[in-house]
């Protein structure tokens, strides 16, 4: 099993992938948690400076980010555990995410959709979990 | 019981569905959803809602200019919300017609309460925007203090003010206005006179107290 695989199969304990909603407006994670509770185990966090070292212990499938202040250090760990990351410009409207080790815009026309969010997530969770 | 119709304005889609799921899962609301000026315009009038929570950058020229035209046409009652709105952002909003000023971190629960007093004809504000709402109020007064010493000089006078405002020198208002240099430190100290001010420099805190926050940190940024 690949190190990817492996970062995104479920902990012990975890029957569905558990995508971190790493944010400090309450409205970003009721506006996601519906759409990706499809799928997945949706928990909020504050986005600060201990949200790097919290991810690393609880080694989500995913992390969806808004903060610019937090999203430098999610980066890093989500390379190290290889876990995928999905980048919520609120500046601008855009959704990026974290793909084979680049930035990838995938829509900055819907203003931020959910369903985007969700398609986005659901992608590279299991694409890494296939892989 | 009858529910509170709330319609929320703002472009981006997250913000929208974020308080629909939040106002579902409530109960007591029924909520419709605008991406524009238009699109909220047109739901006010086929949905009637009773509130409408609209984005201080609400398309196309923002939720201010919004609430201004919703209350010309309407009886919905608006309220803003923003991430880090300025205390004349908030004055601004208020003096418009909002009913109400929300920070666009607002908790949950808090969200609930504010739109269903708003549907009861309550006001919302958010408690860290009272106190710039407190504020404002209070550089209101002093701008419109500052505004009627400004009114004692003449037009020339106040060309001369906005520039040592900005930072400038003699000789560079003399050449921007095209007069003599002689003549700047004349209207300077007339505007000294009239102001009952000692320095340049008070003259200028003058000026842009009138002018408000907006000149001021355009300014702050010039210099």
């Amino acid at each position: 099993m690949s190190v990817a695989a492996a970062a995104t199969e479920p902990v012990a304990g975890r029957t569905r992938p558990l995508v971190a909603v790493v944010s400090n407006v309450p409205m970003i994670f009721e506006g996601l948690r519906e759409e990706l509770g499809v799928f997945a185990e949706v928990q909020s966090f504050p986005a600060h400076a201990g949200a790097a070292g919290l991810l690393r212990s609880i080694r989500p499938a995913a992390a969806v980010v808004d903060d610019e202040d937090v999203l430098a250090a999610v980066e890093v760990v989500a390379r190290e555990l290889a876990f995928s990351l999905v980048h919520l410009a609120l500046a601008d409207g855009c959704v990026r995410t974290l793909r084979d080790g680049r930035w990838v815009v995938v829509d900055c026309e819907g203003g931020l959709r959910p369903e985007t969010v969700r398609d986005v997530v659901a992608a590279d969770v299991f694409a890494r979990r296939a892989g | 019981m009858s529910r509170t119709r709330i319609v929320v304005a703002d472009s981006l889609s997250i913000f929208r569905s974020g308080v629909r799921n939040l106002l579902a899962r409530e109960g007591g609301f029924q909520v419709f959803e605008a991406a524009s000026l238009d699109e909220l315009e047109w739901t006010v009038l086929a949905e009637r809602p009773q509130v409408a929570l609209v984005d201080l950058d609400l398309p196309p020229r923002g939720g201010i200019a919004a609430v201004q035209r919703l209350g010309t046409s309407s009886d919905v009652r608006p309220v803003l919300w923003s991430f880090r709105p300025t205390r004349d952002d908030v004055l601004d909003g208020i003096r418009a017609g909002a009913h109400g000023f929300l920070a666009k971190d607002v908790a949950p629960a808090e969200l609930v309460h504010a739109l269903a007093g708003v549907g009861r004809g309550e006001a919302a504000l958010s408690p860290g925007l009272a106190s710039l709402m407190i504020e404002a109020l209070h550089g209101f007064d002093q701008r419109h203090r500052a505004s009627e010493r400004l009114s004692a000089l003449s037009a020339r006078e106040l060309e001369v003010l906005a520039l040592v405002a900005d930072g400038a020198r003699n000789r560079e208002i003399a050449a921007t206005l095209t007069i003599s240099e002689f003549t700047v430190k004349r209207h300077v100290q007339n505007i000294l006179d009239k102001l009952a001010v000692v320095s340049r420099r008070a003259a200028a805190e003058c000026y842009l107290a009138a002018c408000g926050e907006n000149r001021r940190s355009a300014v702050a940024q010039a210099v």
